[in-house]
Protein backbone atom coordinates (compact mmCIF):
# COMPACT_ATOMS: atom_id res chain seq x y z
CA UNK A 1 0.00 0.00 0.00
CA UNK A 2 3.16 2.49 1.24
CA UNK A 3 3.99 1.80 -2.51
CA UNK A 4 0.84 2.51 -4.34
CA UNK A 5 0.69 5.94 -2.43
CA UNK A 6 4.20 6.88 -3.51
CA UNK A 7 3.36 5.97 -6.93
CA UNK A 8 0.19 7.85 -7.03
CA UNK A 9 1.81 11.00 -5.01
CA UNK A 10 4.82 10.33 -7.71
CA UNK A 11 2.75 10.98 -10.98
CA UNK A 12 2.41 14.83 -9.61
CA UNK A 13 5.53 15.21 -10.01
CA UNK A 14 6.23 14.25 -13.83
CA UNK A 15 8.66 16.33 -15.69
CA UNK A 16 8.02 18.64 -18.08
CA UNK A 17 9.94 18.77 -21.23
CA UNK A 18 10.91 21.86 -22.99
CA UNK A 19 8.60 22.72 -26.47
CA UNK A 20 10.24 22.22 -29.64
CA UNK A 21 10.18 25.81 -32.05
CA UNK A 22 8.64 25.30 -35.66
CA UNK A 23 9.53 28.63 -37.41
CA UNK A 24 7.17 29.23 -40.52
CA UNK A 25 9.10 31.39 -43.68
CA UNK A 26 7.22 34.63 -44.24
CA UNK A 27 5.54 34.01 -47.09
CA UNK A 28 6.12 35.31 -50.92
CA UNK A 29 3.92 38.01 -52.97
CA UNK A 30 4.42 37.33 -56.58
CA UNK A 31 6.87 39.36 -57.96
CA UNK A 32 4.70 41.38 -60.27
CA UNK A 33 3.20 43.11 -56.85
CA UNK A 34 6.75 44.74 -56.06
CA UNK A 35 6.93 46.75 -59.23
CA UNK A 36 6.43 50.37 -58.51
CA UNK A 37 4.27 52.66 -59.91
CA UNK A 38 5.78 55.20 -63.03
CA UNK A 39 5.80 58.68 -62.50
CA UNK A 40 2.55 60.61 -64.43
CA UNK A 41 3.62 61.74 -67.99
CA UNK A 42 3.70 65.40 -68.56
CA UNK A 43 2.85 67.67 -71.34
CA UNK A 44 5.89 69.41 -73.45
CA UNK A 45 3.98 73.06 -73.14
CA UNK A 46 5.51 74.26 -76.21
CA UNK A 47 4.29 71.43 -78.77
CA UNK A 48 1.06 70.94 -77.37
CA UNK A 49 -2.01 69.87 -79.37
CA UNK A 50 -5.56 68.73 -78.60
CA UNK A 51 -4.13 64.93 -79.76
CA UNK A 52 -1.01 64.86 -77.47
CA UNK A 53 -3.06 66.38 -75.07
CA UNK A 54 -5.26 63.42 -75.05
CA UNK A 55 -3.12 60.76 -75.37
CA UNK A 56 -0.82 61.61 -72.37
CA UNK A 57 -4.10 61.80 -70.08
CA UNK A 58 -5.01 58.89 -71.67
CA UNK A 59 -1.29 57.63 -70.61
CA UNK A 60 -1.86 58.35 -67.47
CA UNK A 61 -5.39 56.85 -66.76
CA UNK A 62 -3.88 53.88 -67.83
CA UNK A 63 -0.94 53.75 -65.73
CA UNK A 64 -3.74 54.48 -62.72
CA UNK A 65 -5.85 51.64 -63.87
CA UNK A 66 -2.64 49.11 -63.81
CA UNK A 67 -1.33 50.81 -60.44
CA UNK A 68 -4.43 49.84 -59.26
CA UNK A 69 -4.77 46.21 -60.36
CA UNK A 70 -1.54 46.31 -58.06
CA UNK A 71 -2.79 47.38 -55.31
CA UNK A 72 -6.00 45.19 -55.57
CA UNK A 73 -3.59 42.32 -56.05
CA UNK A 74 -1.97 43.22 -52.59
CA UNK A 75 -5.22 43.14 -50.81
CA UNK A 76 -6.03 40.11 -52.15
CA UNK A 77 -2.71 38.65 -51.80
CA UNK A 78 -3.33 40.13 -47.64
CA UNK A 79 -6.37 39.08 -47.08
CA UNK A 80 -5.60 35.50 -48.66
CA UNK A 81 -2.72 34.71 -46.70
CA UNK A 82 -4.67 36.66 -43.48
CA UNK A 83 -6.97 33.39 -43.85
CA UNK A 84 -4.41 30.79 -44.51
CA UNK A 85 -2.62 31.79 -41.50
CA UNK A 86 -5.64 31.57 -39.21
CA UNK A 87 -6.11 28.30 -40.66
CA UNK A 88 -2.83 27.27 -39.19
CA UNK A 89 -3.47 28.85 -35.81
CA UNK A 90 -6.86 26.58 -35.06
CA UNK B 1 15.79 18.21 -21.33
CA UNK B 2 17.14 18.96 -25.42
CA UNK B 3 18.94 16.04 -25.36
CA UNK B 4 15.34 13.95 -25.84
CA UNK B 5 14.47 15.62 -28.91
CA UNK B 6 17.66 13.90 -30.73
CA UNK B 7 16.48 10.50 -29.41
CA UNK B 8 14.69 8.17 -30.92
CA UNK B 9 10.74 7.35 -29.55
CA UNK B 10 11.28 3.87 -28.99
CA UNK B 11 14.45 4.16 -27.68
CA UNK B 12 13.13 6.82 -24.90
CA UNK B 13 10.44 4.76 -24.29
CA UNK B 14 12.40 1.45 -23.65
CA UNK B 15 15.01 3.65 -21.48
CA UNK B 16 11.10 5.30 -19.40
CA UNK B 17 10.06 1.11 -19.17
CA UNK B 18 13.34 -0.11 -17.72
CA UNK B 19 13.69 2.38 -14.92
CA UNK B 20 9.81 1.94 -13.85
CA UNK B 21 10.29 -2.03 -14.09
CA UNK B 22 13.57 -2.41 -12.71
CA UNK B 23 12.66 -0.43 -9.93
CA UNK B 24 9.37 -2.74 -9.46
CA UNK B 25 11.71 -5.43 -9.30
CA UNK B 26 13.60 -4.52 -6.74
CA UNK B 27 10.95 -4.10 -4.89
CA UNK B 28 9.65 -7.23 -5.29
CA UNK B 29 13.06 -8.94 -4.87
CA UNK B 30 13.32 -6.98 -1.60
CA UNK B 31 9.65 -8.50 -0.56
CA UNK B 32 10.80 -11.78 -1.44
CA UNK B 33 14.16 -11.84 -0.11
CA UNK B 34 12.64 -10.21 3.41
CA UNK B 35 9.67 -13.27 3.44
CA UNK B 36 12.63 -16.13 2.95
CA UNK B 37 15.06 -14.56 4.92
CA UNK B 38 14.12 -13.23 8.21
CA UNK B 39 16.94 -11.56 9.54
CA UNK B 40 17.61 -9.57 6.07
CA UNK B 41 20.09 -6.62 6.55
CA UNK B 42 20.05 -4.78 2.87
CA UNK B 43 16.39 -4.92 3.43
CA UNK B 44 15.12 -1.02 4.01
CA UNK B 45 17.92 -0.20 1.60
CA UNK B 46 17.07 -2.38 -0.91
CA UNK B 47 13.62 -1.10 -1.08
CA UNK B 48 13.96 2.80 -0.25
CA UNK B 49 16.68 2.60 -3.33
CA UNK B 50 14.23 0.77 -5.56
CA UNK B 51 11.88 3.09 -4.52
CA UNK B 52 13.38 5.64 -5.45
CA UNK B 53 14.16 3.95 -8.74
CA UNK B 54 10.15 3.81 -9.67
CA UNK B 55 9.51 7.67 -9.18
CA UNK B 56 12.74 8.74 -10.77
CA UNK B 57 11.02 6.22 -13.58
CA UNK B 58 7.85 8.23 -13.29
CA UNK B 59 9.30 11.57 -13.29
CA UNK B 60 10.93 10.75 -16.94
CA UNK B 61 7.44 8.86 -17.89
CA UNK B 62 6.24 12.23 -17.41
CA UNK B 63 9.06 13.99 -19.33
CA UNK B 64 8.68 11.00 -22.05
CA UNK B 65 4.92 11.77 -22.39
CA UNK B 66 5.30 15.66 -22.59
CA UNK B 67 7.59 15.05 -25.32
CA UNK B 68 5.58 12.75 -27.39
CA UNK B 69 2.66 15.52 -27.13
CA UNK B 70 4.77 17.92 -28.26
CA UNK B 71 6.31 16.24 -30.98
CA UNK B 72 2.90 15.63 -32.24
CA UNK B 73 1.81 18.81 -32.12
CA UNK B 74 5.34 19.79 -34.15
CA UNK B 75 4.10 16.94 -36.69
CA UNK B 76 0.64 18.99 -36.97
CA UNK B 77 1.93 22.31 -37.44
CA UNK B 78 4.56 21.20 -39.83
CA UNK B 79 2.03 19.53 -41.75
CA UNK B 80 -0.50 22.59 -41.74
CA UNK B 81 2.32 24.94 -42.35
CA UNK B 82 3.63 22.71 -45.65
CA UNK B 83 -0.34 22.97 -46.90
CA UNK B 84 -0.17 26.44 -45.91
CA UNK B 85 2.67 26.77 -48.22
CA UNK B 86 1.41 24.94 -50.80
CA UNK B 87 -1.59 27.59 -50.96
CA UNK B 88 0.30 30.30 -50.96
CA UNK B 89 1.84 29.60 -53.67
CA UNK B 90 -1.56 28.50 -55.60
CA UNK B 91 -2.54 31.66 -54.48
CA UNK B 92 0.50 33.77 -55.92
CA UNK B 93 0.17 32.15 -59.29
CA UNK B 94 -3.37 33.15 -59.57
CA UNK B 95 -3.18 36.30 -58.89
CA UNK B 96 0.09 36.90 -60.52
CA UNK B 97 -2.42 35.38 -63.97
CA UNK B 98 -5.26 37.72 -62.71
CA UNK B 99 -2.55 41.29 -62.85
CA UNK B 100 -1.43 39.83 -66.17
CA UNK B 101 -4.62 39.64 -67.57
CA UNK B 102 -6.44 42.78 -66.38
CA UNK B 103 -2.90 44.76 -67.31
CA UNK B 104 -3.63 43.33 -70.85
CA UNK B 105 -6.90 44.39 -71.06
CA UNK B 106 -6.02 47.86 -69.80
CA UNK B 107 -3.24 48.65 -72.39
CA UNK B 108 -5.59 46.95 -75.19
CA UNK B 109 -7.77 49.57 -74.24
CA UNK B 110 -5.60 52.33 -73.85
CA UNK B 111 -4.84 51.18 -77.41
CA UNK B 112 -8.31 51.13 -78.57
CA UNK B 113 -8.41 55.16 -77.08
CA UNK B 114 -5.16 56.02 -79.15
CA UNK B 115 -6.88 54.46 -81.72
CA UNK B 116 -9.59 57.04 -81.25
CA UNK B 117 -7.81 60.23 -80.65
CA UNK B 118 -5.33 59.48 -83.94
CA UNK B 119 -8.53 59.21 -85.72
CA UNK B 120 -11.37 61.93 -84.47
CA UNK B 121 -9.00 63.95 -81.81
CA UNK B 122 -6.52 64.77 -84.45
CA UNK B 123 -8.88 67.27 -86.62
CA UNK B 124 -8.88 69.66 -83.93
CA UNK B 125 -4.97 69.73 -83.03
CA UNK B 126 -5.04 73.01 -85.31
CA UNK B 127 -8.40 74.49 -85.02
CA UNK B 128 -8.40 73.99 -81.05
CA UNK B 129 -5.05 75.00 -79.75
CA UNK B 130 -3.99 74.11 -75.82
CA UNK B 131 -3.70 77.46 -73.43
CA UNK B 132 -0.45 76.84 -71.58
CA UNK B 133 -2.18 77.25 -68.28
CA UNK B 134 -3.91 74.33 -69.40
CA UNK B 135 -0.77 72.43 -69.70
CA UNK B 136 0.40 74.18 -66.37
CA UNK B 137 -2.46 72.45 -64.46
CA UNK B 138 -2.34 69.16 -65.82
CA UNK B 139 1.63 68.97 -65.37
CA UNK B 140 1.33 70.16 -61.74
CA UNK B 141 -1.50 67.65 -61.38
CA UNK B 142 0.89 64.90 -62.94
CA UNK B 143 3.59 65.19 -61.44
CA UNK B 144 1.73 66.54 -57.75
CA UNK B 145 3.03 69.53 -57.53
CA UNK B 146 1.89 73.33 -57.00
CA UNK B 147 1.22 75.28 -59.90
CA UNK B 148 4.23 78.23 -60.66
CA UNK B 149 2.29 81.21 -61.61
Amino acid sequence: MNLLKILILSSLITSCATTVPVTAKFPDAPKILFETCPQLKTIDTETTTMSILTKTVRDNYSTYYECSVKMDGWIEWYQVHKKIFEEISK
Amino acid sequence: MWILHLLPDNFLYNVVLTIIFGGVFLYIVSLVLNLLLKVYPYKNALRTSSVLIILIGIYFYGGYSTEMIWRERVKEVEAKLAIAEEKSAKVNTQIQVKIVKQTKTIRERGQNVTRYIDREVTKYDNTCPIPAPVVKAHNAAATNSIVKE
